[in-house]
C-alpha cells in the first residue's frame, strides 16, 4: 500500500510541476506581470519588503500603473525587510541585478551611503514636504511618519507629553518599545533620544527602563501585545490610529503627540550599477508622481512625501508635533542602549 | 572513536576563542544556559505524554496529531497564544512575570515538549515491554522504571533533549519578546550581522560559532535505538496523563481564536506551501538516503546553521523555487537525521544478503529498504514537511515574492492586519492537525502491530 501510495505521491508531484512550469502560484507576479515582451532592456527589477507587496499594500497600485506608463514589466523582488534587501544588494554589488531598491528608510541610510550601494537620480525634486529632501539624490523620498507613542484611551487618560513624562512612575511597567538594534522605530526611538539628551542618554534609558514591559525585536510583536492589553502604550506611528478609524471605526486608540518627534522616511533610490538605469529613474519620478502619492495613505498608512497630495479624513484628523528635527545618525548609541538593558 | 573527542575538544576551545574575540562569551554562556533548562524542562513535560502518545484509540491519535503542531506554529502565535492565556488580561495567572527568564523558559517549554514526547514515544513501546517483563520477575513499579525503563531510552531522552536545545538555543522572537536583551541569543547576533550591521565577515564567524557549539551533539550522540514496539492499550499512566495533555494542547492552540477574530486568506499560499513543503520533504528523505551510509551524526551540525545563515549563504546561487526547497531540506536534516538514524546497520545487512540473493540494488532499496524504513519515514517526512510549512525567515530572507502561509501570517502582522494573520495560523494549524489524521490514517507512524526487523 505505502509503495503505490509513494508512486503516486511521486507521479502527481512530478505532473504538478510539469504543468506549473516548475514554479508555484505566486500572487504577486500574477498580479504585478503583464503581458509586455519579454526584453531584457524593457524589465525594470526592483527590490522592496513585502509589506509593499501584499495584496493590500501599495505594489498592487502602482506598479501596473507604472507598467501601463513605461511600456515595460516590473519584475518585482519582495524580501522579509529592508535589511534583507540591503543585504542582497551588498552582495551583488559587483554585478547588480535589481534597478530600483524600493523601501530604505533613514535608520538605514548611513550604512547604504557606507556600502555605496545606490547612485543618485537626476530628475526634478519639487513639492515636496520641507525637511524630507536634503540635496543627497540617492534618497527620494516617497513616505513618511512620524515615531509616536500610541495608547489605549480607555485605560490612559493622562498621555505622556514629552520623552521625560515616560520616566514617570504612573507609567510603570505599561510601555512596550521595539529594539534599536533589530527595528527600525526602535532604532529612531533611540536616535529621537540621542538628539534630545546627547551624552545623557544612557541616563534616560535607565531612567526609562522600570516603564518599559519588553522590548521587541520588532514592530508586529509589540503592536499585537498593544492590542492584546499588556501594556496600554506601544512606540508606533502617529498614523496607526488612522488604520483603526478607517478599518475598525473606532478612536480608541491615540497618538501621544511630543513638541517634537522624529519621522521615519521611506525613499525610492536607484541602485548603483543598475542595468536599466533610464527605466530606474522613471520609476523614482513616477514614485513622488501625484499618481502614486495618492495611493500612500490607505496602501501604506504613511503620510504622502508630496506637499500637495490629497489625504483621507482620518489622516486628516490626525494631530501633528510643532517640530520634526531632522534625525541625526545615533549608532554610536547602539552599545548605549545595549548596555542598559542588558543588565 | 577517540578522533571524534579531540575534534569535539578542539572545536569547543575554537568556539569559545571566537566567542571571546568578538565579546560573546556572556552571550554564548547565557544562550547555552538558558537552552539547556527550556529543553531539560521539555523533557521532563514531554515524558508523561510519550505513555500516551504510543495507546491506541481516538484520544492517543488526537495526542499524537497536536504533538506535530508546534513544528508548524511560528512563534509569534504562540508568543499570542502565551499573552492571551498568561499575560495581564489572561484567564491564568504563572507565579513568575511572563516577561522575564522564567517566562522565555516556560514558553520554549511548552513549544518544544511535544516534539519532545514524539521522539521518546517512538522508542518507548519496547521499553514498556522489557518493564513488563522486569516486573513479572518480581521487581516493583518504581524499579523497574528506574532500572529498566529509564535506560533503555536513555538515546531517546537525550535525542529529544538535544532538539529541544537545538530550537531553544537558536530561538529570535521568543527570548526577545519575554526577556528582553539581556536575553539575547547568538541567533539575533547573527541576524544583526547580516541584516542590520552588514558586517559579512563577523556574521560568518558568529555562523561558525553556532555549527561548532553543535559539535558535542554531532559526535557524542549515539544513534539512537529504534525500537518499533505493539501499538497498545494505553496504560493506567497514560490514561491519567492523556486528557490533561489534551486540555493543554487544545488550551495553548485554540483558546486564543476565541478571544480574536478571524480575517479573509487567499488560497495561493496555502498551495505554495504544500508545494513547497512536498518537494522539500521528497529532497529532504533523498538526502538522507545519500549521505546516511556515512558513519556518524554529521548532519546533526546543521542544528546550528540558521535559517537566515542559509538565506545568506544561498543569495550567490541563480534564484529559483527549487532552490527554496533545497534549503528547506537542509534545515529539515538534523531532524529527519534524528529520526532516522537507527535502521541503517540492518538495511545494509539485509540488502547484503538480498544482493547475494541475486537482487539488483533498485530492487533491494523497494523490497527491503522501504518496508524496513516505513515507520520512521513516515514520521520523518512528517517532521520535514511541517518544519517546511511552518519555516519564514529563510523563505522571506530568500525568496523572490513566493508567498506560503507562514510568510503570509507575518506580513499580515506587520501591517496591522491582525485578524487576517490569525486566521493564516489557524490554518497552519488545520493542516498540520489533518496532514498528522492522513499519515495515522495510513498507519505510517510506526506504531503498528508489526515488528521491525532491528
Amino acid at each position: 500500500m505505502l509503495k503505490k501510495i509513494i508512486l503516486l505521491l511521486a507521479l502527481s508531484f512530478i505532473l504538478i510541476f510539469f504543468w506549473m512550469g516548475g514554479e508555484p502560484a505566486n500572487e504577486k507576479q500574477i498580479q504585478i506581470a503583464t503581458v509586455s515582451p519579454q526584453l531584457e532592456e524593457s524589465e525594470l527589477v526592483v527590490y522592496t519588503y513585502d509589506g509593499i507587496t501584499a495584496e493590500w499594500g501599495l505594489g498592487p497600485k502602482i506598479f501596473p500603473e507604472f507598467e501601463k506608463i513605461c511600456d515595460c514589466k516590473v519584475k518585482v523582488v519582495a524580501k522579509g525587510d529592508v535589511g534583507a534587501i540591503m543585504a542582497q544588494l551588498n552582495l551583488e554589488k559587483a554585478a547588480p541585478k535589481a534597478d530600483i531598491a524600493l523601501g530604505i528608510d533613514n535608520t538605514f541610510r548611513e550604512k547604504a551611503i557606507e556600502l555605496d550601494l545606490l547612485e543618485p537620480y537626476s530628475g526634478k525634486l519639487d513639492g515636496l514636504e520641507d525637511g524630507l529632501f536634503d540635496s543627497d539624490a540617492r534618497f527620494i523620498p516617497f513616505d513618511w511618519g512620524y515615531l509616536a507613542f500610541v495608547y489605549d484611551s480607555e485605560k490612559i487618560r493622562e498621555p505622556p507629553k514629552n520623552l521625560e513624562d515616560l520616566t514617570d512612575i504612573r507609567f510603570a511597567k505599561k510601555i512596550i518599545t521595539e529594539d534599536a538594534r533589530t527595528s527600525s522605530p526602535g532604532k529612531v526611538f533611540l536616535y529621537w533620544v540621542a538628539s534630545e539628551y546627547g551624552e545623557g542618554t544612557g541616563r534616560y534609558l535607565e531612567r526609562l527602563e522600570p516603564n518599559l514591559l519588553t522590548i521587541t525585536p520588532g514592530w508586529s510583536e509589540a503592536y499585537n501585545l498593544f492590542l492584546s492589553g499588556e501594556a496600554p502604550i506601544v512606540l508606533s506611528y502617529s498614523t496607526s490610529p488612522a488604520y483603526h478609524m478607517i478599518n475598525e471605526n473606532t478612536t480608541r486608540y491615540k497618538a501621544a503627540i511630543f513638541e517634537k518627534m522624529y519621522r521615519q522616511i521611506e525613499y525610492v533610490s536607484i541602485v548603483k550599477g543598475a542595468k536599466n538605469k533610464e527605466l530606474a529613474e522613471k520609476f523614482a519620478g513616477f514614485m513622488i508622481s501625484e499618481k502614486a502619492q495618492n495611493e500612500i495613505p490607505l496602501g501604506n498608512y504613511m503620510y504622502p512625501s508630496r506637499k500637495a497630495t490629497k489625504l483621507p479624513e482620518e489622516f486628516k484628523n490626525l494631530e501633528n508635533p510643532d517640530a520634526y528635527p531632522e534625525i541625526q545618525n545615533g549608532n554610536s548609541y547602539e552599545a548605549v542602549w545595549e548596555k542598559v538593558f542588558s543588565n | 572513536m577517540i578522533w571524534k573527542q579531540i575534534a569535539t575538544i578542539i572545536g569547543l576551545i575554537i568556539a569559545a576563542i571566537i566567542a571571546n574575540a568578538l565579546g560573546l562569551l556572556n552571550l554564548v554562556l547565557n544562550n547555552i544556559f538558558q537552552a539547556s533548562i527550556s529543553a531539560l524542562a521539555s523533557v521532563i513535560l514531554g515524558f508523561p505524554l510519550s505513555y500516551a502518545l504510543i495507546g491506541k484509540g481516538i484520544i492517543a491519535r488526537a495526542l499524537r496529531a497536536f504533538s506535530l503542531v508546534p513544528l508548524v506554529l511560528p512563534q509569534p502565535l504562540m508568543i499570542l497564544s502565551l499573552v492571551l492565556l498568561f499575560g495581564a488580561n489572561g484567564n491564568f495567572s504563572l507565579p513568575f512575570s511572563l516577561f522575564s527568564l522564567g517566562g522565555i523558559i516556560f514558553a520554549h517549554t511548552l513549544y518544544n515538549f511535544p516534539l519532545a514526547a514524539r521522539i521518546i514515544a517512538q522508542n518507548l513501546g519496547k521499553s514498556i515491554e522489557f518493564e513488563k517483563t522486569g516486573k513479572s520477575l518480581g521487581a516493583n513499579s518504581l524499579k523497574s522504571f528506574l532500572q529498566i525503563t529509564l535506560p533503555s531510552l536513555r538515546g531517546a531522552i537525550i535525542s529529544a533533549f538535544t532538539v529541544a536545545f537545538a530550537f531553544s538555543f537558536t530561538s529570535f522572537t521568543i527570548p526577545l519578546v519575554f526577556g528582553g536583551i539581556s536575553n539575547t541569543t547568538l541567533e539575533v547576533e547573527i541576524f544583526r550581522s547580516f541584516f542590520r550591521n552588514f558586517e559579512f565577515e563577523r556574521g560568518i564567524a558568529l555562523a561558525i560559532l553556532q555549527i561548532l557549539i553543535f559539535l558535542p551533539v554531532a559526535f557524542g550522540l549515539k544513534k539512537i535505538p529504534w525500537r518499533i514496539g505493539k501499538e497498545q492499550q494505553m496504560g493506567k499512566f497514560g490514561s491519567l496523563v492523556a486528557i490533561p495533555y489534551l486540555l493543554i494542547f487544545a488550551t495553548i492552540f485554540f483558546y486564543p481564536y476565541s478571544k480574536i477574530g478571524m480575517g479573509n486568506f487567499s488560497v495561493g499560499p496555502i498551495i505554495n506551501s504544500f508545494l513547497l513543503a512536498a518537494a522539500s520533504s521528497a529532497i529532504c528523505m533523498l538526502l538522507w538516503l545519500a549521505i546516511s551510509r556515512r558513519e556518524g551524526n554529521l548532519p546533526l551540525l546543521l542544528l546550528g546553521i540558521s535559517p537566515a545563515v542559509l538565506a545568506v549563504g544561498f543569495f550567490y546561487l541563480p534564484y529559483s523555487f527549487y532552490l527554496l526547497a533545497i534549503g528547506h531540506a537542509i534545515l529539515a536534516l538534523p531532524l529527519v537525521g534524528i529520526v532516522l538514524s537507527s535502521q541503517i546497520e540492518s538495511i545494509i545487512k539485509l540488502k547484503k544478503t538480498a544482493k547475494s540473493l541475486g537482487a539488483n540494488r533498485w530492487k533491494a532499496f523497494w523490497e527491503i529498504e522501504i518496508p524496513i524504513l516505513k515507520a520512521p519515514l513516515g514520521l520523518a517526512f512528517a517532521f520535514s514537511f511541517m518544519f517546511s510549512i511552518g519555516e519564514t525567515a529563510f523563505v522571506s530572507s530568500l525568496s523572490q515574492g513566493l508567498e506560503t502561509i507562514s510568510t503570509s501570517l507575518v506580513t499580515s502582522f506587520s501591517a496591522y492586519r491582525f485578524s487576517r494573520g490569525y486566521s493564516y495560523s489557524l490554518i497552519l494549524m488545520f493542516l498540520s492537525l489533518a496532514f498528522s489524521a492522513m499519515l495515522e490514517g495510513l498507519n505510517v507512524f510506526g506504531l503498528q502491530n508489526k515488528k521491525i526487523v532491528p
